[in-house]
This record gives C-alpha cells, structure tokens and sequence, in this order.
C-alpha cells in the first residue's frame, strides 16, 4: 500500500496541478448535484400538480370520454357519480386505500364580460374538495374564494384580459350535453395567482352544481378522480375499481396511463439522464486531460522508478491512487457545495417566470430544488468511480513506458 | 352561393329565380343570378335541424323571421332549447337565453363554432353576406354537372387570411340556377365541409333549396340536415322584432 502514500505525496507536491484536478472533479459534481435537485424539484412539483389538476391516481369515466378526451365532451358523462362514490368508499379492499375523491366537469368556455371575450377552460368541482386538489384556496390575491353558487374564481391573467375585478358578472357560455349551448352569469368572486401560467391565463372554477346546470348534465360528472394514501397503489386500485364498478361503460385508469403528462415525466427523466451523462463526460474528459499532463510532465521520475525496479504494476497503482484520491476529494468538495447551493436556492426556488409562459404544464413558475441524500451518494459514487477508472488510462500508459527513453525524452 | 339569407337558411338553402337563358356569364353575375333578395323583401318560415354525430342524431326546431336587408331572428322551439333566440342585425349576432334572460353577442372564437352544435358555423352564417367582398370569384371553363344536371363550377379563393375558407366551390345549375352542392377548402387544400341540396321547392316564383345537408369532412359520421317548411314570402313583420330588446319579450 506505499504506492498510496506516494502517491499522496505527489498530490501534495504539485498542489498547484492537484488543485486544478480537484477543482474540475469539483465543477462536474457540484453541477450534476445541483441538476439532481433541480429535476428532484422540477419534476415533484409536477407530478404533484399533474395528479392533482389533473388525473387524480386514478381516474373514473366512461369509456367514450376516454375515447375522445382531447375534446373534452361534455355528453360523454358517468350518469350517477354519487352512487360510484359511495362503492367506493364502502368497499373493504379499496374503501381503506382512499384519501380523497372528486367529482369533475372540465369544458371548454367562452367568457364575455362587457362586449370583450376570451376562451377558458371551466373546471366544475366541489369547493371543499377542491381546496385539496386545485388548492386555488391558498391563491386567491383579491377577494375570496368560492362560498357558495353562481361565484366563480378566475386565473389573475384571465381577468386582466377580460378587464374584470372582484364582483364583476361573467357571462360563461358553453356546448351542452345535449348538444345546444347555454349561458350562465356567474359572480367574480376571486381572482388567483397560482404560479402556474397555464392555470392563471386561461382557467377559471365554480361549483359542480353550477357547472351540471351550465353543461345540462343532469347530475352527471365527466370524471371521478380518486386520490389515494399511497399513489404507489394506482394500478392495483384501479384493477379493484374496474371489478367494482363492473360496467362495461365506465373505466378506471392509474395515472400513469390517463395522465397526458406521464409522457412527460418519463421524457424529462431520460433528458435528465442524458444532462448527466453529459456532465459526467465533460469531467472524465478534463480528468484525463489532467492526468494525461501529469503523466507527460514526469516522464523523467517514471523512467526513474521504472530504472530503480518499480514495477508496472507498482506504477499502475501510484497513478491510478492519485487519480482516485483526487477524484475523491473533488467529489467530496462538489457534493458540498452542490448540497449548500441548492439549500440556498431551495429557500427562494428559481423563477422561470416568462420562458413558462404560455405552455401548458402543471407545473409552478417557480421551483424549489430538492435534495435527497440518495441523490447525493449516487453522485458522490458516480463521480469517484469515475475518477478512479478514467485515472487507469494515463495510469497504463505511465507503466508501459521505457525507462530509458523516458528519462532520455524528459532531457 | 347567394347572399344575405336568414341564419341556417342563409347558408343551407339556396333559392333563385327561374332564368331567361343566358350564355357566358360572370362569376359575379352567377352568384348574383342565385341572390334571394331579389325574390322576396321579408320571410318566414320553420325548420327542422337534425345534427348526425355518429350513432346520435339530435333534432332542433325553430321558427325564423327575416328581412332581404340583412336582419333575421330564429326561435328555437324543441324542448331542450326553448325560447333560445339568435338575432342578427346585418353582420352582428346575437344569442338570447331565456334562463338568463340576457344576450350574449357571437364574436372573436365564437364565430368559430358550430351554431347549436351543428356543423355550420356563425361565420358560414355571417359570410355568406360578402363572398364577392371575401373572395376572388371565377367560373371554371370546364364542363360540370351535378347528379346530371349541367353546372356552372364557381370557384372562389379568398382575398385575406382572415376569410374562413381558403377555396369554395359551388356547383350551379345552369337552369334553375340552384348551387346544388358547395365544397369549402382549407389552405392546404384539404376539404373541410360539402354542402349538398337534397331538395328544391318552388315558392312563389324562385326554386328555394329548402332541404340541404351540410357535411364535416374531417369528422366521420358528422353532418346536418337542414330542412324549411311552411315558407311565407312577403309576410308582415313588425320591425321592432329585430331588436335586441325585443328578444326578452
């Protein structure tokens, strides 16, 4: 194990040289823990609102809303979502696994206030619920929240461009299940930011009885989203549910099939391994580069070990130590100040405001990095091992080398 | 195709006036052979709507006033739209709603969509009023017919993005001068909606098309059928009934 103390003291020699080592280790790893925060908090923010805007765990609907969901049909409606509810919750395999349900309607609209109009989407949900899902409760900036029927709350950019305040009379016009339209004034009694633009510039919500009578559902509701204890347990739920309901029109899928957004998820994560594998390049590619110099640059003390009966092997190792040595303190350096970074950053989350804008994500404008310690022993781990194999390279070319010429092309 | 009908009828019938036989004539002037105005200074009548969208078809009744001027109000009359009412006022609508007792006028996006669900639009409605305004007119030299009958083939392409089609076709009889079938085009060439006249009533002295199936092209299984009945040309109509204030009575 001497080779390890040499080659702690070649690091300590040259500490100029080992100090450029350490600090390219050091920005390769303090960028791929800040980018494992940064998805960690991206990505969770999403997958949040995703479920809970969205799908729930596991969504109910007939098999013709499912069929066609992009156009959101308001005549494609579970009949008696009450009675499915109660199914639910009395069962006694799937009754326990439920935190929470919700019955929805989501329609497109055209809002006119005072000769001016714009499209929305509608969303029709019971208030109570609603305050654990949308949770547009907690984003109400002026006026208050919905209390009762014929209130709607509205995106802050929608009212800006319909030029309403609080108290303002909408009027909300929509296709209906029985394929006319209809009309319905309802009262401004809100106006939220919720930070996601998609939310704030083109929806607006009110009450499941009202938007039942705007829609003429007759009581019926497009979806049932039900929200569970463990979302782990969507696909096992939605198997019980379908044997529940046992109708033949009426479906429940995992979110991770009805959600649009799972899509995304995954794309993300794998762009996500991608960034990393790229990371982790760029720092092989300058570790080598290092190496390679430290390598060139003592040629003469190689020929001169090797001359003094060093074997290959002893050299292999003297290198490979260095490399892994500094490899590890770089890691150490950049997990820490990655971790320190993106605690900073976690408390006052990244705004990215304007590039959000305009699409259609579920997700807030601002995110607020996530570290876990599994992410961060995974890059430690990542980044030592890199360090460690990549070192072999110039490592193996130290200990093929000839002595003699060696000491001779160093002269 | 004509101009300046009432609403539905506006787009989907199509009356004209029996001709003296004439040769080589205009885009312009075809379209101006097909013109109601010109056979009637008010009207009224019922309809029937029936809107196929796959296995469900739904039906919609209303009764229709209107004036050659531009103005028209329809009251539908089935059950699950009583008492709905549209106004239109030269290039304005207007929608009424009797729960709400309260209007809701069609612009911007709404113009896009179906009227009552059907698969004419309010802008199909509103532009019918200036094709020669919208759209570059001109007869192919080409011989046409539809279903045997000899045609004149129109052809019009739109002078501004802003028209809602890019290209209409229209099939009219060289005879009768009844555009029996119409085919509106997109940018891209693709065919959006066929009009197609299933049934030509003479009243009075014009041929009115008074059963039309309007067809979207891009839905399968999707198509109105628009049909008039009991038409009365030249009635008395108070003009106050074409006012907004009027639509709450």
């Amino acid at each position: 194990m001497y080779f390890i103390k040499l080659a702690l003291r070649n690091i300590f020699r040259n500490r100029r040289r080992s100090l450029l080592a350490v600090l390219s280790v050091l920005l390769a790893l303090f960028l791929m823990s800040f980018m494992e925060g940064f998805l960690n908090g991206m990505l969770g923010s999403f997958t949040t609102n995703a479920t809970k805007t969205d799908s729930g765990h596991v969504q109910i609907t007939t098999k013709e809303f499912q069929d066609r969901l992009r156009f959101m049909p308001v005549d494609a409606n579970i009949t008696d979502p009450v009675a499915v509810v109660e199914a639910l919750k009395n069962d006694p395999v799937v009754g326990p696994r439920i935190d929470l349900t919700a019955m929805r309607l989501k329609f497109g609209t055209l809002l006119e206030y005072n000769g001016r109009n714009k499209t929305a989407l509608g969303i029709g949900g019971e208030p109570e619920t609603e305050k654990k899902l949308l949770m547009l409760d907690r984003a109400i900036i002026r006026g208050k929240y919905i209390s009762g029927a014929r209130e709607i709350v509205i995106g802050e950019n929608l009212a800006e461009d319909l030029g309403i305040e609080v108290g303002a009379v909408l009027k909300i016009v929509s296709a209906t299940a029985e394929g006319s339209t209809n009309m319905r004034k309802l009262t401004v009694a809100g106006i939220f930011r919720s930070g996601i633009d998609s939310l704030d510039s083109g929806v607006f919500q009110m009450t499941l009885e009202d938007a039942q009578a705007l829609l003429k559902t007759g009581g019926g509701v497009q979806q049932i989203m039900v929200m569970l204890k463990d979302y782990k347990q969507s696909e096992q739920t939605a198997l019980d549910i379908l044997k529940i309901l046992g109708n033949p029109d009426l479906t429940a899928l995992p979110w991770t099939e009805s959600n649009e957004m799972f899509g995304f998820l995954s794309m993300a994560e794998a762009m996500f391994i991608s960034i990393y594998f790229f990371i982790a390049i760029l720092g092989t590619v300058i570790i080598v580069n290092i190496m390679m110099m430290v390598v060139l640059e003592r040629r003469r003390e190689i020929g001169i070990m090797k001359a003094l009966g060093v074997s290959r092997r002893e050299i292999l190792g003297i290198f490979t130590a260095e490399g892994l040595i500094l490899g590890i303190f770089g890691s150490l350096a950049g997990v820490f100040l990655g971790l320190a970074v993106t605690a900073v950053v976690a408390t006052t989350g990244i705004d990215l405001g304007e590039s959000l804008k305009g699409m259609n994500f579920p997700m807030t404008n601002v995110i607020y990095p996530a570290v876990s310690a599994m992410g961060l022993v995974k890059v430690f781990v990542i980044g030592v091992l890199t360090a460690g194999i990549i070192s072999i390279l110039p490592a193996r070319r130290a200990a093929r080398m000839n002595a003699v010429a060696a000491i001779k092309s160093a002269l | 195709m004509k101009r300046c009908l009432i609403l539905l009828a506006i787009v989907l019938a199509a009356p004209c006036i029996v001709p003296a036989p004439l040769s080589a004539l205009t885009g312009e002037e075809i379209l101006a052979r097909m013109d109601v105005n010109k056979v009637f200074t008010t009207i009224s009548y019922t309809a029937k709507m029936q809107i196929a969208q796959g296995s469900v078809v739904r039906t919609k009744t209303m009764k229709a006033k209107a004036t050659s001027d531009g103005k028209a109000i329809v009251e539908f009359t089935n059950p699950e739209d009583k008492g709905i009412k549209y106004l239109k006022i030269d290039k304005n609508l207007w929608i009424y709603y009797p729960e709400e007792d309260d209007t809701i006028p069609i612009s911007g996006h709404l113009l896009k969509e179906g009227m009552m669900g059907s698969d004419v639009s309010y802008e199909d409605a509103l532009e019918e009023d200036a094709l020669a305004e919208a759209y570059t007119i001109q007869v192919s030299p080409e011989d046409a017919s539809f279903e045997g009958k000899p045609c004149y083939l129109v052809i019009l392409n739109a002078k501004k993005d802003t028209a809602p089609y890019q290209t209409r076709k229209i099939w009219v009889d060289k005879v009768s001068f009844v555009g029996w079938k119409a085919e509106m085009y997109a940018k891209s060439g693709k065919l959006l909606k066929e009009s197609v006249v299933l049934e030509v009533k003479r009243i009075g002295n014009a041929d009115f098309a008074t059963k039309v199936r309007m067809t979207n092209a891009l839905v399968p299984n999707r198509y109105t059928v628009f049909e008039m009945s009991e038409v009365v040309l030249n009635p008395k109509l108070d003009p106050s009934i074409f006012s907004k204030r009027f639509l709450s009575r």
